[in-house]
């Protein structure tokens, strides 16, 4: 299913880094989320490593060096089990345990704030393509992001059965906030390359349909839904 | 507007980090007059102080106007002719009234 955007990224100008946030918008929406892929192990995982390897140079103290990569795959009973097992985490939680802290440290040394984006954002009734809301509030700028990312309602309904839903509606929550950090990352340094943000390769990774799950700060599972015949039970597969 | 400073999210159906956020944001308003632009900058604070990245968003526009919250909960606030209410928006699209954030 995709998530198409109700507006047209170019219609829209983001100032410095423009350029880049319309990429990543675009591809988000290219994104096919929870089908089947033609991706490999070694792409999935070539692009995980893209992801850490970055984020790593930024942190050290927050990413391994070199996470250990499972590939698996499954259909939504499976997908759903990850997402129980990582919402049951006590002492692990991938996105509030590094992402975040990875965007706001980034942001921080790089000096961007809310307020340096209230100057280009237009006070009014938000517009579907902008990334901020500025209202006036007792003679000072209140602003806050606005959730640009398409609505997920209708796809996630689309869904057969309330587990898929709930779990679709997980993960695809916990990914926008990748999203939104990955633009952020231009945001605040709109000369770095795009190739250097460490959420870019997390965008892709969605793309190529595989799904991480962070077990802890050195193991990762990326899950990737399997094509009908690879459900099939395994006796089926076997020559006869 | 008057904040209820005095109703503490406790009371509410919220998930522990929403709650701790609801709570220090209605603490830094101290029951003042506020309008939403306010309530929504103590929102906005209190997540960012509560969660190093934190983040509320602009969730989208309702009839009774703007909602303001988390992407991850769709717990958020919601600007009414009678006052500002803490609410749920729901994938589905449906917006639960939780309780009021101030009035």
């Amino acid at each position: 299913m995709k998530l198409l955007p109700g507006f047209d990224p170019y219609d829209y100008d983001y100032g410095p880094a423009t350029s880049q946030i319309r990429t990543i918008l675009l591809e988000w929406a290219e994104i096919d989320w929870f089908e089947p892929t033609g991706t490999t192990d070694e792409d999935a995982e070539r692009l995980f490593r893209e992801h850490d390897t970055c984020a790593h140079k930024h942190a050290p103290e927050l990413f391994a060096e070199r996470v250990e990569i499972r590939s698996v795959f499954g259909g939504w009973p499976e997908f759903s089990a990850w997402c129980h097992r990582v919402r049951s985490q006590p002492a692990w939680d991938w996105k509030f345990s590094t992402l975040k802290k990875l965007s706001r440290d980034h942001a921080t040394a790089h000096g961007w704030s809310l307020e340096s984006e209230a100057r280009r954002t237009p006070n009014g009734p938000p517009r579907p393509g902008n990334l901020f809301w500025r209202v006036d509030s007792a003679g000072e700028d209140a602003v806050i992001w606005q959730h640009v990312l398409p609505a997920r309602r209708a796809a996630i309904e689309a869904l057969p059965r309330p587990q898929a839903r709930d779990s679709a509606n997980f993960y695809l929550s916990y990914a926008e906030t990748d999203a939104m950090a990955c633009m952020q990352w231009q945001l605040a340094d709109p000369r770095a390359e795009l190739a250097a943000n460490p959420f870019l390769p997390l965008v892709r990774c969605y793309r190529a349909g595989a799904y991480p799950f962070s077990l802890d700060r050195n193991t990762v599972v990326l899950f990737r839904f399997a094509a009908d015949e690879a459900n099939l039970p395994k006796a089926t597969l076997l020559r006869t | 507007m008057r904040v209820t400073a005095s109703r503490t999210a406790e009371r509410l159906q919220l998930g522990g980090r929403d709650r701790r956020i609801v709570d220090l944001a209605l603490t830094k308003l101290h029951g003042a007059r506020v309008d939403f632009g306010e309530a929504m900058r103590a929102l906005r604070e209190a997540a960012e102080e509560l969660i190093p990245g934190g983040r509320v968003f602009l969730l989208g526009v309702t009839d009774a106007g703007p909602i303001v919250g988390s992407i991850l909960s769709g717990i958020g606030i919601v600007s009414t002719e009678a006052g500002i209410k803490l609410v749920h928006a729901k994938p589905s699209g449906t917006v639960t009234t939780m309780d009021w954030f101030a009035r």
